[in-house]
């Protein structure tokens, strides 16, 4: 019987069953064998098998990403791998950039066949989608049992050292590559049919996706530091204690703006956090470490800068759509620019 | 995006996070890397005063990448 293919699989501190957000530092470790879903995935595997788990914190893996490319070559040097599986991470912002910068390294560094499982809306994705193999999931754990099964059909079909194979590539996301192929009209004439189907008022395809960042122009600061008036605005789920205003947790539907004239500092007592995306015990016991008031408050005290804008704005950034991201920059760049605002220190966590 | 989108409005911003792959990524012109994203302006393991003046030191670093 033909050897089984070796695949190491990598999982956050939470699907890797060490801990939630209280173990979100921890350093990277190995484990014989498959962990958690890891199971499921080696139950379903033929021709292949889950020789070992790589378990990391997110905010350990976020911070550094080179310790845990370092923690990978030694366990490469000792496993000899054939496939890395990392996640599924769904949505998980640094679960998902800590298995796509994980996997780069895999392919360039190391040459191993690689791929992530990550939701559309991951940042992750479009940084990474033309570097790497990425698999489509849903948005949550709720799709595990599903990106499992594909996971497993996809290593199934490995071979000649490539994951991706024409049956299985509409379960990734498109690189962005071009193709190409053969077609009957050529493309002045399919340009021409587009156009008369558009000026007729119908829809037509693109045939070429345009990026999806693009770039804006830089804004400058328009006079001396010491003349400007500056806002504190951030995406860490700042509210006031009992959160009135019932800013979201997660998928933040708007932002919230707060008075904060005469405020020397943001005082622990009157402020929390509503944010599921990160531990909030640091910013609780002093919620300056997040919007740092009582600095800027020292610089406005001593002529580094004219003034502090009377309101803070916050709002979540975890699990935003990037359309709802965008509507509420243009709400909060449109509102600060009504109010003479010089310019933004922007926190975000 | 939010950084880039206030800046639409001429408005110029730093984003401070620990997190600064995303933020070039996202083409963000100004980053300054925060302590964590747990605590971006914060050093807990410092006493409170020390850790105003870490912060204040920051907060300074950031205000002057306004001005590039």
């Amino acid at each position: 019987m033909a050897e089984k293919y070796k695949v190491i699989h990598y999982l956050n501190q939470f699907f890797g069953q060490i801990g939630g957000e209280d173990s979100a530092y921890q350093e990277p470790l190995y484990k014989k064998g498959p962990v958690g879903p890891g199971n499921l995935l080696n139950s379903q595997l033929e021709n292949a098998e889950v020789i070992g788990t790589i378990i990391c914190g997110d905010n350990f893996a976020s911070e550094n990403p080179e310790k845990l490319v370092s923690f990978f070559r030694q366990v490469i040097a000792d496993e000899k791998p054939d496939i890395l599986v990392a996640g599924p991470a769904f949505n998980s912002g640094r679960y998902g950039m800590a298995c796509a910068n994980l996997c780069k390294s895999a392919k360039n560094l190391f040459g191993i066949a690689c791929l992530a499982g990550l939701f559309e809306g991951n940042p992750a994705v479009d940084l990474f989608r033309t570097d790497i193999d990425i698999l489509r999931t849903k948005a949550n754990a709720a799709g595990m049992k599903e990106a499992i099964h594909n996971i497993s059909n996809v290593v199934s079909d490995f071979s000649n050292g490539d994951l991706v194979s024409d049956a299985n590539r509409n379960l990734f996301f498109p690189k962005g590559k071009l193709k190409n192929i053969f077609d009957k009209d050529t493309a002045s004439d399919r340009a021409l049919h587009i156009l008369k189907l558009l000026v007729k008022g119908g829809e037509a395809a693109t045939e070429i996706e345009l990026p999806h960042i693009v770039n804006h122009e830089k804004a400058v600061l328009k006079k001396k530091l010491s003349e400007a008036e500056i806002a504190l605005v951030t995406d860490g789920g700042l509210v006031p204690v009992g959160n009135p205003e019932r800013l979201e947790s997660r998928g933040a539907s708007k932002f919230l703006v707060f008075d904060i004239t005469g405020s020397e500092g943001l005082q622990k007592d009157k402020w929390s956090i509503n944010h599921e995306g990160y531990d909030k015990q640091f910013v609780l016991e002093d919620p300056n470490r997040l919007v740092p008031l009582d600095a800027l408050r020292y610089f406005e005290k001593t002529g580094k800068i004219r003034k502090v804008h009377q309101q803070v704005i916050s709002t979540t950034g975890v699990a935003t759509a990037r359309a709802v991201c965008e509507k509420l920059g243009r709400e909060i760049g449109l509102m600060l620019q009504e109010q003479n605002v010089d310019a933004v220190i922007l926190t975000s966590t | 995006m939010i950084a880039n989108e206030i800046e639409r409005y001429h408005i110029p911003v730093v984003q401070v996070t620990s997190i600064p792959q995303i933020s070039q990524g996202m083409k963000v012109n100004r980053i300054f890397e925060g302590n964590g994203i747990t605590h971006p302006f914060g050093v807990p393991k410092e006493k409170a005063e020390n850790e105003r003046q870490i912060r204040i030191k920051m907060l300074s670093e950031a205000l002057e990448m306004l001005c590039h």
